[in-house]
């Protein structure tokens, strides 16, 4: 595309952006109301994966509102503002549109974004399309996340990463980024990122060593919010199919409790989000999120802690008070 | 979304790329170290020192054990009701784990009649041992708590007295006439129905009263148990009371759809 062919393209987004803002759908902020937190909110879920029949489970389950990390804007604005309109049961959606990822062998759900230039145009073009925030995965090239945090910041959106491969989660937090997701993925996975571990046991042993403390309150003064998906790890855990196997993934899992409630204890804010995605994957619209909520417990929070990392906390974060 | 690796013995190596580093374990630091120099967009103050952990710190055992989550403080329980057990003659549980507009309820009465048509026994000598879990729940609450808490909607009841969603437990004390009339849990309850309900999903019925307020969990504890039906008894578990129901003799019926 030419670049007044893109600059065209950029002020089309922005009519239909202001045309959306007419139609009452803007900026969460904008939404604010003390009802709107009451009830459960799951911070991670992938509705355009899960179908339409997730939202009705959703209210079945107590649960109002959703942070969705990856999935067809289109769709999900459309069943936003039904559900809105009461035309449609289901919670109130806040949502991040596509994945922003690299080149996969599935892009269902995904934009490829591999240079700053695209991380640009691409997180320009979602602003346009009225998302809460930015999601992005772990394909995505440093440079281009780094350029995506940048360009989101512009347009006054968070980004939620699973972090991208290769950089471990403190260059993420002191970049900006707003919540990292997967306690596996981006907490565990960040020493060997940074090459300071080779295996997990290095990784784990390194976040529990003295350094690892220090780390864990660094974190903490970045502000960055780290969603665990302790369910999704525990349900991947428990379908191994050798008894060696979910023996040491329910090990790392033991760790990723300890490590989760140690996060908690240094001041990170925590968002109980349960990455139900697929209606094969085991994990299911409001009864994970109860799951999730019920890890988070074991990790250590009191019962009001946890409540509020899958209600206030996610509000909070989506500038929804 | 996970990405895990599900050939991965523990998941996530090869997810990261890093399976090829874990199998050498030569202890360099991998290439992929150096993107942490790549540059921030809100470049930091102070960039955090990230030092290897030291040559003393304690390592992880290759194969420590599988922790178990701690007990839960919610006790103690009412375990009475296993000893009233023994002394009744036929005593049946209904595993009721699904709402289902109250479906669960209805085996009950079947299990009445068909006790009271055929062998002639009725209350004391039998029992229906009702355990309420998972969306379930809404049956043991009063209908203040159905008020307040909107059950009527999140469960899709509606009152046939208004043609709206329920702001009332519509199978408490139903009225001759009404659908539920013959298994409402009053009358079941007078039949010799107890009720049970599962502490776990207890729980995440206080959570959802919780979410979104700054009450404490053991006051919103308080308010929902105080919005109990006559008659309902929580149990640690339900799987665990069923166990100990039949210990006692008690058959077991599936009653969730």
């Amino acid at each position: 595309m030419s670049t007044r062919g893109r600059e065209g393209a950029k002020r089309k987004w922005s009519v239909a952006a202001l045309a959306i803002l007419s139609m009452g759908c803007a900026h969460p902020g904008a939404l604010s109301s003390p009802a709107f937190a009451s009830g459960l909110w799951d911070a991670h879920t992938h509705l355009s994966w899960a179908g339409a029949s997730a939202l009705d489970s959703l209210v079945s389950h107590g649960v109002v509102a959703v942070r969705d990390c990856g999935g067809d804007a289109i769709q999900l604005r459309a069943w936003r503002d039904s559900i809105r309109a009461g035309q449609r049961r289901g919670p109130r959606i806040y949502f991040s549109g596509p994945v922003l990822d690299g080149p996969k062998t599935n892009m269902r759900h995904r934009v490829l974004v591999t240079t700053p230039e695209r991380a640009a145009w691409v997180v320009d073009s979602l602003a346009g399309l009225g998302v809460s925030f930015i999601k992005t995965h772990n394909a995505i090239p440093a440079a281009a996340f780094f350029a995506v945090i940048r360009e989101a910041g512009r347009h006054h959106l968070k980004v939620a990463a699973h972090l991208p491969r290769g950089v471990p989660a403190w260059a993420a937090a002191d970049s900006g980024v707003g919540s990292l997701e997967h306690a596996a993925e981006s907490m565990l996975s960040s020493p060997l990122y940074a090459g300071l571990a080779t295996d997990i046991d290095g990784a784990m042993a390194w976040w529990r060593s003295l350094a690892g403390d220090s780390m864990l309150r660094h974190l903490a003064r970045t502000g960055v919010a780290v969603t665990p998906t302790l369910v999704a790890y525990q349900r991947f855990a428990l379908g191994a199919s050798t008894e060696e196997d979910r023996r040491g993934r329910l090990q790392v899992l033991d760790f990723l409790v300890e490590l989760t409630g140690r996060m908690h204890r240094a001041g990170i804010p925590l968002l109980a989000g349960s990455d139900f995605a697929a209606p094969d994957s085991l994990l299911l619209p409001g009864v994970s999120l109860q799951l999730e909520i019920g890890l988070l417990e074991r990790a250590g929070l009191s019962d009001e802690a946890a409540v509020a990392a899958g209600s206030t906390a996610v509000a909070k974060w989506l500038g929804v008070r | 979304m996970s990405e895990l690796d599900p050939t991965s013995r523990r998941g996530f190596m090869t997810t990261l790329g890093l399976s090829g580093i874990a199998l050498a374990a030569s202890g360099c630091a991998p290439s992929v170290s150096v993107v942490t120099t790549a540059p921030a967009a809100t470049p930091a103050a102070t960039p955090p020192a990230v030092p290897a952990a030291p040559s003393t710190a304690p390592q992880a055992p290759r194969t420590p054990p599988v922790t178990l989550p701690p007990a839960k403080a919610d006790g103690p329980f009412d375990l009475t009701w296993l000893d009233r057990l023994s002394t009744t003659r036929y005593k049946l549980m209904f595993d009721i784990g699904a709402y289902q507009n109250g479906g669960g309820l209805y085996y009950a009465k079947n299990y009445f009649n068909g006790m009271r048509d055929g062998w002639g026994v009725e209350s004391p000598d039998v029992v229906a041992l009702l355990g309420i879990s998972g969306d379930a729940f809404p049956i043991v609450f009063n209908d203040s708590i159905w008020a307040k808490y909107k059950y009527g909607e999140s469960s899709k009841t509606t009152d046939s007295r208004t043609g709206l969603p329920a702001v009332r437990n519509v199978f408490w004390e139903p009225r001759a006439g009404e659908s539920m009339a013959e298994f409402g849990v009053d009358v079941l309850q007078r039949r010799g129905a107890q009720l049970f309900l599962c502490n776990n999903v207890f729980r995440g019925v206080i959570r959802r009263a919780m979410a979104g307020s700054s009450r404490p969990y053991d006051e919103v504890r308080a308010e929902l148990k105080a919005g109990f039906l006559p008659g309902v008894t929580v149990v640690p578990a339900m799987v665990a009371a069923m166990a100990m129901a039949q210990a006692k003799g008690a058959a077991y019926v599936y009653a969730g759809a």
